[in-house]
C-alpha cells in the first residue's frame, strides 16, 4: 500500500502469469486473470513411525496444488528434533543439510479420473478423494535415531512447512504454514550392521555412513512401491 | 412336536461400519476364510441364513435379510427332532456314519466316516447356529421317505410351493449346492463332491439354483494410501461340473452409508478416510433372471495407513491480493481494495479432500515496512463480516478465524480495514499475512 498526500491517486497493479499443468494427469490450465487462487494440498502419511536405534525409517509427504492458479513455494524445515537424532527432507534426489530448508515449487495440476501412464520424476500419483487422481511432489522424510535411543521410548518429530506465493504489486503477501507431526517409536533391537564401536577417528563417521547406506536403501524401497 | 429354539432373533450379518477413505490393506474378515477342520479335529464354518424380507414381494424384489450369520463349531453328533416329532441321534460310531431313530431305535448306516471328525453334518451346523442365533428350524423326515431330512422352515419362514430353503456348502473356489440332503453333506470331510476346506455354509430362500449368491473380492492385497480399493463383485453360477464365479453388473457395494454400483465388469472403486476394518457388502435386486443372495459384508478393507490430507486455499478477488490502495495518514478504517459487503479481501477454503478436523489461523508475519519506516500490524484489523466495527487488530500471534470439519468444504471470508496513524511518514508499505492450518488433536 502506499501512503500519499490527500489527494493523491495511487494505483497497485499486479500482473501475474500462471504456467499450470502437470503433464502426467491433465491439460493446463486456464490463466485466470481475475482472481488468484493460492493452494496447497498435503497428504501426511503415516502419523507414527517406528525406528530402531542406530538406524533410519523414511515416509513420505506429499504436496499437491490442484486448486491454485499460482505456482506454491513450499519451504520445509525440521521444527521439532529430539537432541541426537538427525531429521532430512529429500524431494527429487535433492536433500537437505542440517538444519537447512528443503525448497519446492509446486506447480497447480489438475486432478484427473484416470491415472497417469507416467509420473515425473519427484512426483507421485496420488488419490484424492473425492477429487480424483493427483500428481502430488514427493517429500522424503529419514529418521534417523543415535544408536543410544533408548528402545520402547517415544518421541516427536515435527516438520513445518512455510508456503509463499510470490504476489507482484501486493502490499501484503500471503504466506501459509503448517505442521506434520509424527510420533517416534524407538523400537527394541538395534540395528544390524551397525557398529558398537570403532578404530579411533571412525567412531562417528562409520555409524552415519552406515545410516546413510540404510536411508538410501529405504528410499530404493519407496520408489520401487511408488504407482 | 415341532422344535422350537427361538429365544431371540440376533442379525449379525451385514453390521457395516461407518466410515470414508485410504491406504488399506485388504481382505476377508477374521474367521471367515479359516479352516474348516482345526488341528484337534474340530469342524468350524461360517454359517449365514438369508430369508426374504417380505415373502409376498420377494418373486419381484429378491429382496434378502439376513436372519443371522456367525461361526459355528459343527457338533460331533446331534439329535434332531423332526416335524414329525420323531428324534433322531446323528453320530459316527467304528467308523461309520449312523443315524438312530430313538422311539424305535432303528438305525440306518450312512456310510463311512472318521470317529474323530464325527457326524459334522450340515444339519448338525444348522442345529448348533440356531442355538447360537436363537433361530427356529423345522426338518421334514417324510418329504422324500429315504431321502433324508429335509429343512422345511427357518425362523418362521416356511416353504411354499417350489420356492423353499436351498443350502450351499462355500470353499476358496466354489459356492457348491449339493445335491444331498443337509445330513448327508459332513463338512470336513474330503469325500463329499466339494473341496476342502469348507468355510461357509449359506442357506437361503428362494427358487434354488435361480437364487445367486454374491461375493466381494479385493482385487489388491493392499493399496497405497490415497488409492481406492477396487472391488469385484460376482454371483456363483451353477454350471455341469461345478459352476463358476461370474462378474455382476448393477450390483450396490457399500461400506457403511457410501455405496458405489458395479460395472460391467465387476468392478468398484471405494476409498476411505479413516483408519480401521470396514465390511464390505454387495446386494442386488431381482434382475429379471436370478435373485442375488447378498454377500452380507464378508469382505473387509482394513485402512492401515490413517493420512492425514488437508487442502487449503486462500482466494483474492481480483488480482491484487491484500492491498489497501493509496491511503493519507490519520485515515482509519481503510477497506482493503476489492473486498465488498459480500466478499472480503480474502476468502481462505479449506477443500473437501480434508480428511482432519482443522482450525484456521492467521497472523501479521512481521511488521508493515518500507521507505526506511515501519508501521505496526495492529494497524491493519480484520472481522469476518463486512462490518468493520467488530474487527480486531492483527496481531504477531495466531488468532483464530474458524474450525473446519474433515470431509466438508469449508470456506471463511475475511475483510480488513486499515487505519494510519496521522504522522505516519509516507512511502510504500508492504508486509505478509501468514495463514496457518492447524490440525486438531484427535
Amino acid at each position: 500500500m502506499r501512503l500519499l498526500h490527500r489527494g493523491r491517486v495511487g494505483c497497485c497493479q499486479a500482473v501475474f502469469t500462471v504456467l499450470v499443468f502437470c503433464s502426467a494427469v491433465g491439460p493446463a490450465l486456464p490463466v485466470a486473470a481475475d482472481e488468484m487462487r493460492y493452494s496447497l494440498g498435503t497428504v501426511q502419511i503415516v502419523p507414527e513411525l517406528s525406528v530402531s536405534p542406530g538406524s533410519c525409517s523414511v515416509t513420505t509427504l506429499l504436496l499437491y496444488n490442484i486448486d491454485g492458479n499460482v505456482p506454491t513455494q513450499v519451504e520445509l524445515s525440521v521444527l521439532e528434533v529430539p537432541a541426537g537424532w538427525e531429521i532430512r527432507l529429500e524431494h527429487d534426489g535433492v536433500y537437505s543439510s542440517r538444519g537447512s530448508t528443503l525448497s519446492l515449487r509446486v506447480a497447480p495440476s489438475l486432478p484427473s479420473s484416470t491415472p497417469p501412464e507416467s509420473v515425473e520424476s519427484g512426483r507421485e500419483t496420488v488419490w484424492i478423494e473425492p477429487r480424483g487422481y493427483v500428481c502430488a511432489d514427493a517429500v522424503h522424510v529419514y529418521v534417523q535415531a543415535p544408536a543410544t535411543a533408548a528402545p520402547g521410548a517415544e518421541y516427536a518429530v515435527a516438520i513445518g512447512a512455510e508456503v509463499e506465493w510470490n504476489v507482484t504489486g501486493a502490499a501484503v503477501s500471503p504466506l501459509q504454514a503448517r505442521e506434520f507431526l509424527y510420533g517416534v517409536h524407538v523400537s527394541g533391537a538395534n540395528a544390524a550392521g551397525t557398529p558398537a564401536a570403532g578404530a579411533p577417528g571412525t567412531r562417528v563417521h562409520v555409524p552415519l555412513l552406515l545410516a546413510g547406506a540404510a536411508c538410501l536403501l529405504g528410499a530404493a524401497c519407496l520408489r520401487e512401491r511408488v504407482v | 412336536m415341532v422344535p422350537s429354539h427361538r429365544a431371540m432373533l440376533t442379525r449379525v450379518c451385514g453390521g457395516l461400519g461407518c466410515a470414508l477413505i485410504f491406504a488399506a490393506l485388504i481382505g476377508p474378515l477374521p474367521g471367515v476364510r479359516m479352516p474348516a477342520v482345526a488341528s484337534d479335529g474340530t469342524v468350524t464354518v461360517f454359517l449365514r441364513v438369508e430369508a426374504p424380507v417380505d415373502r409376498d414381494t420377494f418373486s419381484q424384489t429378491g429382496d434378502y435379510v439376513c436372519v443371522w450369520a456367525g461361526e459355528v463349531t459343527v457338533p460331533r453328533e446331534v439329535t434332531i427332532t423332526a416335524r414329525s416329532g420323531r428324534q433322531y441321534r446323528l453320530f459316527v460310531e467304528d467308523g461309520r456314519y449312523k443315524s438312530t431313530r430313538l422311539d424305535t431305535l432303528e438305525v440306518e448306516d450312512l456310510g463311512p466316516a472318521d470317529d474323530a471328525l464325527g457326524a459334522t453334518s450340515v444339519l448338525a451346523a444348522l442345529d448348533a447356529a440356531s442355538d447360537l442365533g436363537g433361530f427356529s428350524y423345522q426338518v421334514t423326515d417324510m418329504y422324500y421317505p429315504g431321502q433324508g431330512f429335509f429343512v422345511t422352515s427357518i425362523d418362521g419362514v416356511a416353504a411354499t410351493g417350489a420356492v423353499g430353503w436351498s443350502y450351499r456348502v462355500w470353499n476358496e473356489e466354489l459356492a457348491a449346492s449339493p445335491q444331498v440332503s443337509v445330513e448327508r453333506f459332513l463338512l470336513g470331510y474330503d469325500s463329499g463332491g466339494v473341496a476342502l476346506p469348507h468355510n461357509q455354509v449359506l442357506f437361503y430362500w428362494g427358487y434354488s439354483s435361480r437364487c445367486l449368491p454374491l461375493r466381494v473380492t479385493p482385487r489388491e492385497s493392499s493399496v497405497q494410501c490415497g488409492l481406492p480399493a477396487s472391488l469385484m463383485v460376482e454371483a456363483f453360477v451353477d454350471a455341469a461340473g461345478g459352476g463358476a464365479w461370474s462378474p455382476v453388473q448393477g450390483a450396490s457395494v457399500c461400506v457403511g452409508n457410501e455405496c458405489r454400483v458395479s460395472d460391467a465388469d465387476g468392478l468398484v472403486e471405494l476409498g476411505f478416510a479413516a483408519a480401521g476394518t470396514f465390511r464390505v457388502d454387495a446386494r442386488a435386486g431381482f434382475d429379471g433372471d436370478s435373485y442375488y443372495v447378498p454377500a452380507d459384508g464378508l469382505s473387509a478393507v482394513t485402512v492401515v495407513a490413517p493420512c492425514a490430507v488437508v487442502s487449503f486455499r486462500v482466494e483474492y478477488p481480483g488480482n491484487t491480493g491484500i492491498d489497501f490502495g493509496s491511503v493519507i495518514p490519520g485515515a482509519s478504517c481503510v477497506p482493503a481494495l476489492g473486498q465488498t459487503v459480500d466478499r472480503g479481501a480474502v476468502r481462505v477454503v479449506v477443500e473437501e479432500e480434508t480428511t482432519v478436523n482443522c482450525v484456521l489461523e492467521l497472523k501479521a508475519a512481521g511488521a508493515l515496512a518500507g521507505d526506511d519506516a515501519e508501521m505496526p500490524f495492529s494497524g491493519i484489523t480484520w472481522g469476518l463480516c463486512a462490518d468493520p466495527t467488530g474487527a480486531v487488530p492483527m496481531t504477531s500471534t495466531y488468532a483464530e478465524i474458524g474450525p473446519s470439519d474433515a470431509g466438508e468444504e469449508t470456506s471463511y471470508d475475511v475483510w480488513h480495514w486499515l487505519s494510519v496513524p496521522a504522522g505516519q511518514p509516507l512511502g510504500v508499505y508492504d508486509g505478509a499475512i501468514s495463514y496457518h492450518v492447524r490440525v486438531e488433536e484427535t
